[in-house]
């Protein structure tokens, strides 16, 4: 498959960024890390816009960045589209000049989504004649999206696009995006600090910590990584499953979910019977149990096996990394409870979830019961 | 008005429109290379461009003829190449009153310039733009308040142009007389209703084409997001 191979390096102040990544063709590639790791940085070498870069980057068979040789193609030339964390929008014209703008520079040599079905597909037809100074932040970016896909890239990259967002549009900015991916067969570059926002958008996932990639992993694998400093350091350590629908149960409001055929209850969702969904599980909502339990409120109770245990000497909680099947789900517990259980590497026990976000195809909510 | 009065109008007219052309081309370009620059000297070019706005316009004039007459080097070169002069004569004035209303272009266009951001130009070259072309397809489009006022500014400083005009250009009907010339002859002859004509008609002038430049050139609100 066409990756994008990049091994760069490149010095600003103190600060150093060397990567070296091969980077999916296809789907959507997060890039995460705390505050200051580099990742606009690296976004911005990969499009061209940061000077003095050193190495390469290869996109399929072209050449983007060749230091040693002197070959370094602008920004300009590069097929990419950029969707900066301020949108950008040009302020000279109105909503549909701006699209108008990309539209006329369209790269020939690549199918893309014809003007209307991008417009549909962002919601923006009923924006085309306003002034950007009035737009929403969430209206702002979905045109920064559409002014980029008109372009008609081979790359999508943004840069933590959901940064000046309030909280009520993120779900509707998270639901559009996704649609607009899975149509779009674009590889996509994502930017963010937000876990949460890349476990549901993201296939595979880069974790960057101060210039240096720490993880590059599927993104249910790498969110585990319970060997990276970042990840380490965070107090809320998340899994994701994907399931499948099973059916609903209207007259209890439930959706009955199987993960690897263990039935799994959320509150009722609107994705049909059969289709895929993800979900995300914040560690500190699942507990564990060396027994199936009765008489208890939480529904959720999965027979899974210790796959790990990363139990510091200095800290309160250990986290548990359980398999269930072939999924990966953590949990984190007291360092005395996991003692008092004697849990050990291998043990079969009862995953108790309490809370779990679900993401279907048309949906992106956070759900607790 | 008399006839006088008309060739004289029709001279004014030609050199402010033709000296606002020149400045207006040459001027785009150079606004932007120094708005752009982090050169050290960027703060001694733009007192040198903005000497004009300062210096009496006679210390100019003097200047310039010296340096253009036909017995110094520059008047020597242009009078060797053309066979003309440029003291006294319409092409000198024009150069004297490009290098006269020179801030008057630059120093809008600088100001405007210089609030478009460099992000702005960023997301215009992710979108296909080389430099040339963002400058003619971004700067020019957010810029187009300001350079129309900054072309009406020099315009109306050019017609009212005297003192650089009386030093370099003299008082040659249908050549270098213009009007605040003519004016400036019927008070010292004493015509003062032929004085009065033309002060009226310079008076209500500017304030038209200064409220066409307000009325255009509002602070803009307007910014990129």
């Amino acid at each position: 498959m066409d990756r994008l191979h990049c091994a760069l390096s490149l010095q600003k102040g103190a600060f150093d960024l060397a990567v070296d990544l091969s980077i999916a063709g296809s789907g959507v590639t997060g890039i995460w890390g705390p505050n200051g790791a580099g990742k606009s940085t690296l976004l911005r070498a990969i499009a061209g816009l940061e000077r003095r870069v050193a190495g390469r980057i290869m996109w399929q068979d072209r050449c983007w960045l060749d230091s040693d040789h002197g070959v370094s193609m602008p920004v300009e030339k590069r097929p990419v589209g950029i969707v900066f964390q301020d949108a950008r929008l040009f302020s000279f014209t109105d909503v549909r000049g701006n699209l108008e703008f990309a539209h006329r520079r369209a790269f020939a040599h690549h199918n893309g989504m014809p003007f209307q079905q991008v417009l549909r597909t962002l919601r923006l037809e009923h924006l085309l004649d306003r002034n950007v100074a009035s737009l929403s932040g969430g209206e702002r970016q979905r045109v920064a999206i559409a002014r980029a896909i008109l372009r008609r890239p081979q790359l999508l990259l943004l840069d933590e696009p959901l940064a000046a967002i309030d909280v009520n549009q993120k779900a509707e900015f998270v639901d559009v995006f996704r649609q607009l991916t899975q149509q779009l067969h674009l590889p996509v570059l994502y930017v963010t600090h937000s876990l949460d926002e890349i476990s549901v958008l993201a296939d595979e996932l880069i974790i960057l910590d101060d210039g240096r990639v720490s993880a590059h992993d599927k993104i249910q694998q790498a969110v585990l990584r319970i060997d990276v400093p970042v990840l380490q350091r965070r107090d809320d350590a998340v899994s994701i499953l994907d399931a499948k629908v099973a059916f609903h149960d209207p007259a209890m409001r439930l959706s009955h979910l199987l993960v690897d055929n263990e039935p799994l209850l959320v509150p009722i969702i609107t994705a049909a019977p059969g289709e895929r969904v993800r979900l995300l599980v914040h560690a500190r909502d699942v507990a564990l149990s060396r027994a199936l339990q009765t008489g208890l409120s939480i529904r959720n109770q999965l027979p899974a096996l210790i796959e790990s245990i990363s139990d510091h000497p200095d800290a309160t909680y250990a986290d548990i990394i359980l398999s269930i099947g072939e999924h990966r789900l953590t949990s984190r517990i007291t360092r005395a409870a996991c003692r008092d259980l004697d849990l050990r590497e291998g043990d079969a026990v009862y995953a108790l979830v309490k809370s779990v976000s679900v993401t279907q195809r048309h949906l992106s909510l956070p759900v607790s019961f | 008005m008399t006839q006088e009065d008309w060739v004289a109008m029709t001279v004014t007219v030609q050199l402010a429109a033709l000296t606002s052309a020149i400045l207006l081309a040459a001027c785009l370009p150079l606004a932007w290379r120094l708005s752009r620059s982090q050169s050290r000297w960027r703060p001694v070019i733009e007192a040198v461009l903005a000497l004009p706005l300062v210096l009496p316009p006679t210390v100019l004039g003097f200047y310039l003829l010296v340096l253009l007459n036909p017995d110094a080097f520059l008047g020597g070169l242009w009078f060797t190449l053309t066979g003309d002069a440029l003291t006294f004569t319409f092409s000198g004035l024009v150069i004297a009153s490009v290098i006269y209303s020179l801030p008057f272009m630059m120093q809008p266009l600088l100001g405007a310039f210089d609030t478009i951001e460099e992000e702005t130009l960023e997301a215009a070259a992710s979108l296909g733009c080389g430099a040339r072309e963002r400058f003619f397809a971004v700067v020019l489009p957010t810029s187009q308040r300001a350079i129309v006022a900054a072309s009406l500014l020099t315009f109306a400083h050019t017609i009212g142009e005297f003192g650089v005009v009386l030093m370099m250009g003299g008082n040659i009907p249908g050549e270098t007389r213009v009007i605040s010339v003519v004016m400036f002859e019927q008070v010292e002859t004493l015509q003062y209703s032929g004085a009065h004509q033309l002060a009226a008609a310079l008076l209500l002038f500017s304030f038209l084409l200064l409220l066409l430049v307000y009325g255009v050139y509002r602070p803009s609100r307007r910014r990129a997001v």
